[in-house]
């Protein structure tokens, strides 16, 4: 029989490493537990935007002519690895519900569970664009870097912002979350991911583009051209996804305040009487 | 000095726009190396209370002081996830605790008896198999209070045996709080019981009082 001092010690940790910690274990066992536990889930995660690239090349080739390998990667492969990437955050506003079983576990804050979250993302997407990058060069194009960088910045603070407000602000509202769950279908073809804006009459053009996932994704069809600066067209800015961001961010904030206000003035109500 | 003060709790929930009340004004205090019972009816807070304890729940008002390391409310239900496997359960529970997860891993697995099902899904175990998974996980690791909600609820002869073999074990330098609807239980292994009645926790009894009290409550 054992002896009581044979459980396991819990070494001590100052706070804020059991908060890394636990971020960091949340994101790596939701990378297990999201490609069900087998190595081909996650490189299916990581081939993802190649597969949906090829199969678009696969389709255009065979209606257009002379449409060359360099031409598909050029106008998807990029739009495609950001969108998943945006995705990735917009869809995981649901997260907070299917993660609360971790808030069983000793050490696991709400904060740590949506860090978690975040980390996941972040380490898939990262390689992801690592590997697109990778193959972008082994074809023999190029990308401009910083143009990414600061693409890929843009992406990171709008799905994260997106992601940290709406799992707030949906957090009690099952309605809003099924509805809410529509949305990634709706901007798969409203974002020019698949279909480029200038394709589109100039009318529609106009509409689309107050979507600012259409400006990410015409932006990333452009990160292969070197001379970005010069022959981006004055109608793409990255600085509205950037406004529309700040902007979302006061209106959250607004809201959030508002509906605390609500909560307090009837808890007060209440009290007097 | 190992000790749990609660002074002046209250928990409520918002359910649509209702806000119903759980818990109010409660208060306990509860020492090192105590086996304590908390009992009350069904829906009476108990597992709220219990969940407040561990963290799992934020109180709407009043203190709370927890003083050493304290486990996640060991029930039927909780502290597993379901879409990972045993074996990664036990090592996510070693990363978050910092514990080396080789040695929790193989203490679990034999002591649970679980070393066919290492590889399983979790949410593949019957009920009987995660309580025992549960309890065995919480009951390698040295923390110094213990949470055990309902436990006995599920589990055959032998997971029985095991639980009350492991009580006796930890009482002896730890404590434990416990809730159960086994007033032969509580009698025979707390020191001395809480009762929530009417929303609230107002004193601590003996045993014997508490569960007289118990009964006149159940009727």
């Amino acid at each position: 029989m054992r002896t009581v001092a044979a459980r396991e010690k819990i070494r001590s940790t100052p706070k804020i490493f059991r908060f890394a910690k636990s971020i960091k274990t949340i994101a790596f066992f939701e990378i297990f537990k999201k490609n069900k536990n087998i190595l081909g889930g996650l490189i299916y995660v990581l081939l993802k935007p190649f597969i949906l690239t090829m199969i678009l090349f696969l389709f255009i080739s065979t209606i257009r002519r002379g449409y060359s390998i360099e031409e598909g990667v050029n106008q998807f492969l990029m739009p495609i690895a950001l969108y998943y990437f945006v995705l990735d955050f917009i869809g995981g506003t649901n997260f907070y519900d299917a993660g609360r079983n971790y808030k069983f576990l000793p050490n696991v804050s709400d904060l740590s569970i949506l860090f978690g979250k975040v980390l996941e993302v972040l380490i898939i997407n990262y390689s992801v664009i690592l590997l697109v990058i990778i193959f972008i060069y082994f074809i023999g194009l190029s990308v401009n870097l910083p143009s990414l960088m600061y693409l890929f910045s843009t992406s990171l603070i709008f799905g994260m912002t997106y992601f940290f407000a709406f799992t707030i602000l949906f957090s009690n509202n099952q309605s809003m979350k099924e509805l809410h769950s529509y949305i990634p279908r709706f901007l798969l073809f409203f974002s020019c991911v698949i279909f480029p804006l200038s394709i589109f009459p100039p009318e529609i053009q106009e509409i689309l583009l107050w979507n600012p996932l259409v400006h990410i994704s015409e932006f990333a069809r452009l990160s292969l051209d070197q001379n970005i600066l010069i022959n981006k067209p004055n109608f793409l800015s990255l600085s509205y996804p950037a406004y529309c961001i700040a902007m979302f961010a006061i209106i959250f904030m607004l809201t959030y305040i508002i509906k605390i206000q609500i909560l307090r003035y009837r808890k007060n109500i209440r009290d007097f009487f | 000095m190992r000790k749990i003060i609660i002074k002046n709790l209250s928990k409520s929930f918002k359910i649509g726009s209702v806000t119903r009340n759980i818990l109010h004004d409660c208060n306990l205090e509860i020492g090192a190396n105590e086996t304590v019972g908390l009992l009350g009816l069904n829906g009476s807070g108990k597992t709220t209370l219990m969940k407040i304890l561990a963290g799992v729940e934020e109180l709407s008002g009043g203190k709370k002081i927890i003083n050493g390391n304290i486990s996640w409310p060991v029930g039927i239900y909780s502290g597993l996830i379901n879409n990972i496997t045993v074996e990664q359960n036990i090592t996510l529970m070693a990363e978050l605790l910092n514990i080396n997860p080789g040695r929790l891993l193989e203490r679990v697995l034999v002591d649970a008896n679980l070393s066919t099902s290492r590889e399983n899904l979790v949410k593949n175990l019957s009920s009987g198999m995660k309580a025992k998974l549960g309890f065995v996980l919480a009951t390698s690791i040295d923390f110094d209070f213990f949470i055990f909600d309902e436990l006995t609820a599920v589990g055959d002869k032998f997971f029985k045996e095991l639980f009350y073999k492991k009580i006796i074990e930890i009482k002896r330098d730890k404590t434990i709080i416990m809730t159960s609807h086994d007033n032969k239980m509580i009698e025979e292994y707390c020191d001395y019981a809480y009762i929530i009645d009417k929303q609230t926790i107002s004193k601590k009894y003996s045993i014997n009082d508490a569960i007289e009290k118990y009964n006149m409550v159940t009727g």
